[in-house]
């Protein structure tokens, strides 16, 4: 699904964000990936996510060299993988359901197909009666139910999450877990950038280690813990 | 709704919510616009007068006083045998008096001055040229031993004077109107180039998401060119009334002043409605396009 190989980001000034990073993530993995604030998690996430480009290496997703998407590529790339973020970047001023509209319209969906789908996808994630509600009328935990929703719009293979459940309180934090392990048992991959040492140690899956930029260790079936 | 009207009528909300800047910005490209079409209708006038006149050229012969009417009346006569001569025509000093006061016939103190007894005009003959651009066709009869002492002046020479004098006010209007025109319309698109930056800074959440959830480059600049179209195009509809009412005020005066070489302003005007439309338009929604996608460049680095 995933392949980077020894990839080197460097920001301008030269400031080192990652280096000698191999990864590789399967077809519906579940993968965590761990590290201090400053250990190059977030670098990682907007390299999957071609927000960023490697300084060096090459990063594959779905055989796809995406470390040289040209900027018309990059829309087509995106509406491919979900992604979900701490600060949800849902828009106030929409409802619910026309923010998971929203998605759907910018990639040229016609309005009749997005009517049909926006319930769908709410469904799925559990907040079907929240349709015309704005995002301000919803705890913490609905509103990020309501960015994976939108991440999901595309039916992606991959779904990157980083820090969903960073703004949220334990239980709330735990109901979005649950959502996305749901969302991997139906087939997508899941990435997990995240501190939170609880919810890793729980969930019994591939963990990944970032300190200081490099991958220190990477785990079958790890735990939370940021020594080597 | 597919892409292109969600575009064009989140274009238009944005136009509109924006109230009296959208106004601001509207004004300044009108203002631009008017100008330029004020330069473009000047010159197409003015080549047209240019025109006009190179067409009239005709050249008339003046004799001295002391020339005999025969012998003026032989220099016709071969004149016109030529064969670029489409008429000639004998004009003596009494007629030429006449003429001069069917032109001057309400200037009272100038017709005192002049009477038959001192009459300052000199006998002529006037041939219209079939082609204007060969004069010189009449040189051989002319320019002989026998016609040159009688001839005091020929005219076409200094009709050519005037057609270059015209030619470089022309010219000079053409740089003074490009320069002029290149200021104003900088001014307009730093003007619209603003106005859409900070419609683009009330929306950059949105932008980002946009981004983010793949709306592709064109989708999201696409509101933003139509919001900088919608002020050309509102700006040409303006600047078109202003442009066609400054010539119906000052048209008859202008058409007046030109009356010898028959230019109708108002009907000049009607007759170019098309090309001061297009270059307006043109101009108009130029100035919203480039202005508009400066100001989302940044916005599109992915």
């Amino acid at each position: 699904m995933i392949k980077m190989v020894n990839v080197k980001k460097t920001y301008p000034k030269g400031i080192l964000a990652l280096e000698d990073v191999n990864l590789s993530i399967g077809a519906n993995e579940f993968v965590s990936i761990v590290g201090a604030s400053g250990a190059g998690k977030s670098t990682l996430i907007r390299l999957m996510i071609a927000e960023e480009r490697p300084s060096e290496g090459k990063i594959f997703v779905n055989d796809r060299d995406i470390s040289h998407l040209s900027h018309k590529q990059v829309p087509y790339y995106r509406r491919k993988i979900g992604v979900v973020f701490q600060d949800f970047k849902l828009l106030d001023q929409k409802t619910v359901g026309e923010n998971i509209a929203f998605a759907m319209e910018v990639s040229g969906m016609k309005t009749s197909e997005i009517k049909k789908s926006v319930p769908k996808i709410l469904k799925m994630v559990g907040l079907l009666e929240k349709q015309q509600a704005f995002p301000k009328q919803l705890s913490g935990g609905e509103i990020q139910r309501v960015a994976i929703a939108r991440a999901l719009v595309h039916q992606p293979k991959l779904l990157i999450a980083d820090e969903p459940t960073g703004n949220l309180d334990p239980g709330n934090a735990w109901e979005i877990i649950q959502l996305l392990l749901k969302i991997n048992q139906f087939g997508t991959t899941v990435i997990l950038a995240t501190h939170n040492k609880e919810i890793v140690d729980a969930l019994q899956k591939r963990v990944v280690t970032l300190k200081d930029g490099h991958i220190i260790k990477d785990q079958k079936v790890g735990r939370y813990s940021l020594k080597k | 709704m597919n892409s292109f009207t969600r575009i064009i009528k989140s274009g238009f909300v944005s136009f509109y919510r924006n109230g009296w800047l959208s106004v601001a910005a509207t004004g300044i490209v009108t203002f631009a616009l008017v100008l330029v079409s004020t330069f473009v209708l000047l010159l197409l006038l003015g080549s047209s007068v240019i025109k006009n006149i190179q067409q009239k050229i005709d050249v008339e012969v003046f004799f001295k006083d002391d020339a005999k009417v025969a012998d003026i009346i032989t220099i016709k006569d071969q004149l016109a045998q030529n064969s670029n001569a489409a008429s000639v025509r004998y004009i003596s000093k009494k007629e030429a008096l006449e003429i001069y006061k069917g032109q001057n016939d309400r200037n009272q103190k100038l017709l005192n001055q002049i009477s038959e007894e001192a009459n300052p005009l000199p006998a002529s003959v006037q041939v219209k040229a079939k082609n204007p651009d060969k004069l010189d066709a009449f040189n051989q009869t002319l320019e002989s031993d026998f016609a040159k002492p009688m001839i005091e002046s020929r005219s076409d020479k200094e009709n050519r004077d005037i057609i270059q004098r015209l030619q470089r006010i022309v010219s000079f209007i053409r740089s003074l109107g490009i320069f002029i025109s290149l200021v104003v319309l900088t001014f307009a698109i730093l003007v619209v180039f603003n106005t859409i930056r900070i419609t683009i800074f009330s929306r950059r959440e949105e932008i980002e998401i946009m981004r983010l959830v793949g709306a592709s480059n064109w989708y999201i600049r696409g509101p933003f060119v139509v919001e900088g179209v919608f002020y050309g195009v509102i700006a040409t509809a303006i600047a078109m009334l202003i442009v066609y009412l400054v010539v119906l005020a000052f048209g008859p005066a202008l058409s007046g002043y030109l009356r010898d070489i028959n230019e109708d302003v108002p009907s000049y005007f009607r007759a170019n409605l098309g090309i001061i439309l297009v270059v307006q338009l043109i101009t108009g929604i130029g100035v919203g396009v480039i202005s508009s996608m400066i100001a989302i460049r940044r916005h599109l680095k992915a």
